[in-house]
């Protein structure tokens, strides 16, 4: 009996034990009572803060990014550093997590109450954030002055389903071809005839070169580098790829259809075999065949140049726009970028918005560029700044010019899973293109219909 | 101190004492189990019956396992992808294990070098390991490519063919199986050399001796490294995640592994509710196959003392 006893008050004060440290823990359960107990929390939080910045002293700051490499960490920590000299309540810390582990920890942060103050992010999911809870939105702060300063494409980007602003874009990115400009010369091509895909085409066969049986230089192919099947069909539709402007799903369109066969005559001109060695010398990111000067034009990223910077400094290169499906169909590229938000529970918003407002100003966005090389979504960005001054940043401009950054309904999220195994199917010579498309389009189909 | 109390509490038999210090010594184990893997168990299968985000809960009853198991366009596909790897690795590691394991057992020259050799890569982890086999497995320049160009054999495109991209994992693990050749050479090291001599004295060949009293012997260790093996097989991740590149499970979904789809649910499209109704179902499958191989072991595994019938 006393065994017993003994049993069950060690079990009682292991259980205490247990409560007691995961007491901290919000499940999150749409509860009032502990609604109210964490807002008063919050409040006496609040409280806190503002009596220690009456006080004078100075807010601690967590700004989460991923930015670890020599070529970067230091103009980011410069970057805050200006900051925190720019005034004195509050003070940022620059904290670098691997790019594998910050979404994860951050979610995790956010669930346990504890977020970081500032997070850098995607910008392609800010509105299945907010949807989904895990950021503060910036209307209480944001003024029309700052709101007016970005293209409506990335700000719109930022904007929940609700109509709240819940980020400001730190950087954009586009698309573009890539080209030797040595190659060029030596084909007799003028960059400035490439215009449309059978240009583009025509150009390529040009540039190729094959010594028997072994191709020594590949001329394009437009599904490797940072060019996808879907770069593609959306070039082909002006901005819009599997889905339509009601985004109702279109994926197997006689549009799709054309440019997927076209895609796929550009690598059966290679042979399989020839695309897989170069699709896996790309994925194991030991050599880039461009910067090498085994691939004539390549897609690629507009921060590219900052990989080319290091790989291959003597190669002389330019860029082009991609070129039109069809002329007047627009040399439209898909990008994308990454933005400042404030993650949910951020004990400090105004603070965390003070620092995303510095850092989106145009002096350290030019800053960010001039020694990142990363694109700004600020439209008064003009060729005055220093790194507007470059050639190069100017024709990547142009081409952001035309870059559809298409944010996709919540209900939709993960689609990709769902039609890429059949795009690839189409890609890897596996399947027709034509069936692959019809493939993906019922995928599509189920999935939206499972996911209502 | 603890003696006062434990005297006001009305312990004073030094069995009670004993019994008393015994729990108080395994105390922050069990604060350990309870809190970080009991407390998350239950809380991760009671989420399974809600729509959990990490920051909402809603409950839906059975809504996540009728949704894994009727509307999951990639739940069967990626079980399927999970199945076909256990299947394969499995087997051919734990063989793998034994053969290296005995030809190691031997006395041939270079021994203690070769054992180091294949023991070697089981030391080797992380993410660096699946960078290096990417390499190795370049369908134009890689290692694996070069060497079986030199007996005439034109190899694969392994990790863009997804109809190569599990036997690619397999072959990495097969280069990883020293772990399990370690069991099995200190289990060989410890037979009797007595039963071979006796068995050679009634005519037994190399094969029967084999079969006979090597492989017997070492069954209760065939048989852990199988029950492991099993576990792990389900548990596939990395390898999917890595070589894949987006963690989308590419090529054509051959890598979308149970426990990627899973991780992708949880933690791309924040369905950690659902997610978890995964976790759950992915339980009972290497629960169930688990107890199989127990019941089944009864039958083939060989206990030295005896005591064939736990």
């Amino acid at each position: 009996m006393k065994r017993k006893g003994l049993a069950l008050l060690i079990g009682a004060a292991m259980m205490a034990a247990s409560l007691v440290g995961c007491g901290g823990k919000d499940t999150g359960a749409d509860n009032s009572t502990k609604a109210d107990n964490t807002a008063k929390a919050d409040n006496a939080e609040n409280v806190v803060q503002e009596s220690v910045a009456d006080s004078g002293e100075v807010i601690e700051l967590e700004f989460w990014g991923w930015w670890s490499s020599e070529a970067r960490k230091p103009h980011m920590e410069e970057m805050v550093k200006g900051f925190n000299e720019s005034q004195s309540k509050y003070h940022v810390t620059y904290v670098d997590i691997p790019f594998g582990d910050i979404f994860t920890k951050n979610i995790a942060q956010i669930a346990a109450g504890k977020p970081c103050d500032i997070m850098a992010n995607n910008m392609e999911e800010v509105r299945f954030r907010a949807g989904q809870g895990q950021v503060e939105p910036l209307d209480p702060f944001l003024t029309d002055d700052v709101k007016g300063a970005f293209y409506e494409q990335y700000l719109d980007a930022c904007t929940g389903e609700d109509g709240s602003v819940y980020a400001l874009p730190l950087s954009v990115d586009t698309r573009a071809i890539y080209y030797n400009k040595a190659h060029f010369e030596e084909a007799g091509i003028n960059p400035g005839d490439i215009q449309t895909w059978t240009d583009l085409e025509e150009a390529a066969i040009k540039l190729d070169r094959k010594n028997g049986d072994t191709w020594e230089r590949i001329g394009f192919i437009p599904v490797l580098g940072n060019g996808g099947v879907d770069t593609w069909v959306i070039n082909a539709n002006s901005g819009y790829g599997w889905f339509d402007e009601n985004f109702e799903p279109k994926v197997n369109t006689d549009v799709n259809k054309e440019a997927f066969r076209w895609i796929r005559a550009q690598i059966d001109r290679y042979g399989q075999a020839k695309y897989d060695e170069l699709s896996a010398v790309f994925a194991n990111g030991m050599q880039d065949p461009f910067a090498s000067g085994v691939m004539s034009m390549l897609v690629q990223t507009s921060a590219y140049p900052s990989s080319l910077k290091q790989n291959a400094p003597d190669l002389d290169y330019g860029v082009i726009p991609l070129p039109e499906f069809k002329e007047g169909t627009g040399h439209v590229a898909n990008g994308g970028g990454f933005v400042l938000e404030i993650p949910k529970g951020a004990k400090d918003p105004e603070g965390s918005y003070e620092f995303i407002k510095y850092v989106t100003s145009r002096e350290t966005q030019d800053f960010l560029s001039t020694n990142i090389g990363d694109f700004s979504a600020r439209n008064d960005f003009d060729d005055s700044t220093e790194f507007m001054s470059n050639p190069l940043n100017q024709d990547l401009s142009r081409c952001l010019s035309e870059t559809s950054t298409l944010v996709l309904p919540n209900e939709v999220k993960g689609y990709e899973t769902v039609i890429n195994p059949f795009i690839d199917e189409g890609t890897l010579g596996l399947s027709n293109t034509d069936d692959a498309l019809d493939k993906a389009q019922k995928a599509l189909e189920d999935y939206i219909k499972n996911n209502k | 101190m603890f003696g006062k109390l434990l005297t006001k509490f009305g312990v004073k038999s030094r069995k009670g004492r004993e019994t008393a210090y015994g729990y108080v010594f395994i105390l922050p184990w069990l604060i350990g189990i309870v809190c970080f893997v009991l407390g998350p168990l239950v809380f991760s299968f009671i989420t399974s019956f809600a729509d959990y985000n990490m920051l909402k809960v809603n409950f839906i009853g059975l809504s996540n396992y009728k949704k894994m198991f009727f509307q999951d366009q990639l739940f069967w596909k990626s079980l399927g992808n999970t199945l076909v790897y256990s299947l394969l690795n499995v087997p051919l590691v734990t063989v793998g294990g034994v053969i290296v394991a005995v030809i190691l057992n031997k006395s041939i020259w270079g021994l203690r070098t070769f054992r180091t050799i294949y023991y070697l890569p089981s030391i080797m982890v992380g993410v660096g390991t699946y960078f290096l086999w990417m390499l190795l497995l370049d369908p134009a320049n890689g290692l694996v490519n070069t060497l079986l160009g030199l007996i005439g054999i034109k190899g694969p495109a392994w990790l863009t063919d997804p109809n190569w991209t599990k036997p690619a994992i397999i072959l990495m693990h097969l280069w990883g199986l020293g772990g399990q050749m370690l069991l099995y050479l200190a289990r060989l090291q410890s037979i009797p050399q007595d039963y071979y001599e006796a068995a050679s004295l009634d005519g037994a060949g190399m094969f029967k001796k084999f079969t006979t009293i090597t492989v017997p012997l070492l069954s209760p260790i065939i048989f852990y490294n199988l029950t492991i093996g099993i576990i792990g097989a389900f548990q596939v991740f990395q390898e999917g995640y890595i070589f894949s590149g987006d963690g989308t499970g590419k090529p054509a979904g051959s890598l979308l592994f149970y426990n990627l789809h899973l991780w992708n649910q949880a933690f791309k499209n924040f369905k950690t509710g659902y997610a978890n109704a995964m976790c759950w179902f992915l339980f009972a499958i290497v629960m169930i196959l688990t107890v199989c191989n127990q019941k089944i072991s009864q039958k083939w595994v060989y206990y030295e003392e005896g005591d064939n019938d736990d």
